[in-house]
């Protein structure tokens, strides 16, 4: 089920209104029933999957715990989930590669992705390591156990829990706050304004300009990056401002996931407020295992590049997915490099900020292009001059959706309304609670808005393929 | 606390979405009022019981003008055309009309190789969601999508059904549009536009399946027939003028299907597609009639109704 649909709109409310209905004892059923519903609108048979990994990791966990072949049960847990995911997400892409090279022609599977496989199998194989670390004590209630892999909010793209975040939280009494329901919903309106006010209405232009970077003009190949850049912080950050508020209407807080990101001045600085579920769940399981800087300087820069080499595979099956990891490893190692006299310039915070946003969107290109082809052609597009004229801002895709100058300019006026209203604020949105007029202005705008400008038609987040 | 604050904010949504959608209201009717409004308003509001009535896309639209038509036959039209239209709202329009109104004597629909194609512009026509209260126009748009009820019951929620191209409209001023209307009919040019025969090249290149049928579609027309049939109006097919370039007749499978239908339901048919009154200099483009030509089309039609009556 999406959040933007109309059965969310159904759902949700039921959910949050019978979980304060039910027992506390009975809490963890009625909850896992909905996650169920909710993930079974997508493909019903995929929950099968998912109880398999719940089985499996529920025992590795209890096993673990008992310190007799602990190391061999984290290897079982290991390789099933990343052995699924590999089935799953990644055998085409490493046979088709292979096939390339070597000439022959192997039986592809074109199985097709359970939604939110990358997430919640991070999830699980984060409770089994951390309970092998002694961090954590296996859970011995499937019940809840479940609930923590399936607890819908973030069930299908985040954000990715630590079993010591979330379990304790499952297992507490949550009473009814007129506080959290307040602040909850008024978060879920600012994920839905930027999903449907912002990143959907911008999806169009993108889509056209990639998908056809030598039928549109050089302004739009600008135009088009930039909004790339806006749409996908507005689609995944949206998605998790509404994962945490649903949650936080129950009383559950869930990790934040976006910090600002794009007020970073380095690379470096972004990855700790970007999705920062997956960089913390890399930095963890990943660099930190492969040495992270303890093994000297060398060492240490190869772990980066292999940690965003492995970030790119995680979100997506392409060369141009690990280009893209490559390429945010490399911008942070030659940060590295360069820092001390970065340092020494002084350069204004204003123009590190840009820079760091132009480095960015960059790298951008690779994650949205269909391939490295696509995205060299976008990139050649780019500096194709002969082919600029400034006046064709506007695209027309078929009848239904034409993004005209009317649509760019409400969409850059909204885009600058988001950036200005979290430079003010925090993450949860909680500071606005101080003053109340200027809260329930707030709050008002922004549900007004996507009643009346919000866009509807483009109905999935960015994240879901992942 | 927030308890209050929650419902102070909910209040002030509802007054907000009321207010705004009050205004979105009038600047929307204000910019399409003659493009769109008309013909709905006419058939679930209008007074006046026509003889004649006619449907079909844009080359009706613009190439029957009651006005000629009035004069000879001596009796009352109105043209229900509407660019773009299919099957499925020319079936909607003819329902609320006769849902209201006594049936005409004759109904007039355009015949064209862009018929029977199925790309559901009701989806597109907003301007429907302005109607709901007539139980037929909210059946057709229910089908289509729309949340109707919910519509119905909180009106400015059609707005978060509005696409990119209808949105600004709230926005800009009402159309400055060159010539006039008149009971449906409109025709700005006088002569060849360039512009529009390079839209309607591509668009004809672009038309989906275009050879064939759309079974829907063709059970939509076939029940328009029907429909006026049953009421004892004569049903006319109107083969529409296309220029000489394109003149050849319907492609293949939509000759025999129209024929067909002819014979099933003894339809009049008047052919102007290879009528050779029509020359280039009357088309603005490959389909489409100016001022001259329409009055050309429209005395033909009259005449030919004319005799049938």
């Amino acid at each position: 089920m999406l959040f933007n649909s109309k059965e969310f709109l159904l759902f949700f409310p039921i959910v949050t209104l019978l979980y304060f209905l039910t027992p506390h004892k009975f809490r963890w059923i009625q909850l896992i029933c909905a996650s169920c519903i909710f993930y079974a609108s997508f493909i019903p048979s995929y929950l099968l999957i998912l109880f398999a990994l719940i089985i499996i990791d529920f025992t590795a966990g209890i096993l673990i715990e008992k310190k007799t072949n602990k190391k061999k049960w984290l290897i079982i847990s290991i390789v099933a989930n990343l052995g699924l995911l590999f089935v799953f997400k990644y055998y085409d892409f490493f046979i088709s590669s292979f096939d390339r090279i070597s000439g022959s022609h192997s039986t592809l599977l074109h199985l097709a992705l359970p939604i939110g496989l990358s997430f919640h199998t991070f999830q699980s194989l984060s409770y089994t390591i951390e309970v092998y670390r002694g961090n954590q004590k296996a859970i011995k209630h499937l019940g809840y156990y479940s609930l923590y892999v399936m607890f819908y909010p973030q069930l299908v793209a985040g954000p990715i829990e630590r079993p010591y975040n979330l379990l304790p939280q499952l297992q507490a009494r949550h009473s009814f706050s007129p506080q959290n329901l307040y602040e909850g919903l008024r978060l879920m309106a600012w994920g839905f304004f930027k999903k449907t006010v912002i990143a959907d209405r911008l999806s169009g232009y993108v889509d056209t300009v990639f998908s056809s970077p030598k039928e549109v003009y050089t302004e739009n190949i600008w135009l088009g990056i930039i909004f790339f850049a806006v749409q996908i912080y507005a689609d995944f950050s949206g998605y998790s401002d509404i994962a945490l508020g649903s949650a936080r209407c129950m009383g559950f807080e869930l990790m934040i996931n976006f910090n600002r990101p794009y007020q970073s001045d380095s690379v470096r600085e972004f990855w700790k407020r970007w999705h920062i579920s997956l960089s913390s769940w890399f930095k963890d399981y990943v660099y930190i295992p492969l040495g992270g800087n303890k093994k000297g300087i060398w060492r240490k820069r190869v772990n980066i590049l292999l940690t965003f080499v492995l970030s790119g595979l995680w979100h997506g099956a392409g060369w141009h997915f690990i280009i893209w990891g490559l390429l945010h490893g490399f911008y942070v190692v030659v940060y590295e490099l360069l820092s001390p006299a970065v340092k020494k310039i002084k350069a204004a915070k204003g123009i590190r900020v840009l820079m760091t946003l132009f480095l960015i969107s960059f790298a951008w290109i690779f994650f949205r292009a269909s391939s490295l082809q696509n995205a060299a052609d976008i990139i050649t597009q780019t500096v194709h001059t002969s082919n600029l004229s400034f006046s064709h801002m506007a695209l027309k895709q078929n009848s239904s959706f034409q993004i005209g100058n009317f649509s760019i300019a409400f969409v850059i006026a909204c885009t600058l309304f988001m950036f200005c209203i979290e430079k003010i604020t925090n993450p949860l949105l909680t500071n606005m609670n101080k003053n109340k007029t200027y809260d329930i202005l707030f709050f008002t705008t922004t549900v007004l808005l996507i009643i009346f400008f919000g866009v509807f038609h483009k109905t999935s987040f960015i994240y879901f393929q992942f | 606390m927030y308890l209050r604050r929650l419902i102070i904010v909910i209040l002030m949504i509802l007054a907000g979405s009321f207010l705004i959608g009050k205004t979105f209201d009038i600047r929307y009717k204000k910019r399409w009022e003659y493009f769109f409004f008309t013909k709905p308003e006419e058939a679930v509001y209008g007074k006046e019981n026509y003889d004649i009535l006619f449907f079909g896309n844009s080359k009706i639209h613009s190439g029957l003008n009651p006005f000629y038509i009035d004069s000879v036959t001596k009796m009352s039209s109105y043209n229900f055309a509407v660019g773009s239209a299919e099957e499925q709202e020319m079936k909607m329009l003819a329902t609320a009309y006769l849902d209201n109104h006594n049936p005409p004597k004759f109904v007039v629909i355009g015949v064209d190789n862009s018929m029977l194609i199925k790309y559901n512009i009701l989806k597109e026509r907003f301007v429907y969601l302005y109607y709901l209260q007539n139980d037929t126009i909210k059946k057709f748009m229910q089908q289509n999508g729309f949340a109707t009820s919910l519509i119905k019951a909180a009106p400015f929620l059609k707005y978060s059904f509005f696409d990119e191209y209808n949105r600004p409209s709230h926005f800009t001023g009402k159309e400055k549009i060159n010539g006039h209307f008149y009971k449906g009919f409109f025709n700005p040019f006088t002569e060849l536009s360039a512009d529009t025969t390079t839209i309607t090249r591509q668009f004809y290149k672009t038309l989906p399946q275009a050879e064939t049928i759309n079974d829907t579609s063709a059970a939509m027309l076939r029940q328009t027939v029907e429909l006026f049939q049953s009421k004892g109006t004569k049903v006319v097919f109107l083969y529409t003028p296309v220029k000489k370039i394109r003149k050849g007749g319907l492609l293949s499978e939509r000759d025999s299907f129209f024929i067909k239908l002819e014979n099933t339901y003894n339809i009049p048919v008047l052919y102007t597609d290879t009528s050779t009154l029509f020359e280039q200099k009357y088309f603005v483009d490959d389909y489409h009639l100016n001022k001259p030509g329409s009055r050309i089309l429209s005395i033909l039609v009259a005449e030919f109704i004319k005799k049938l009556h």
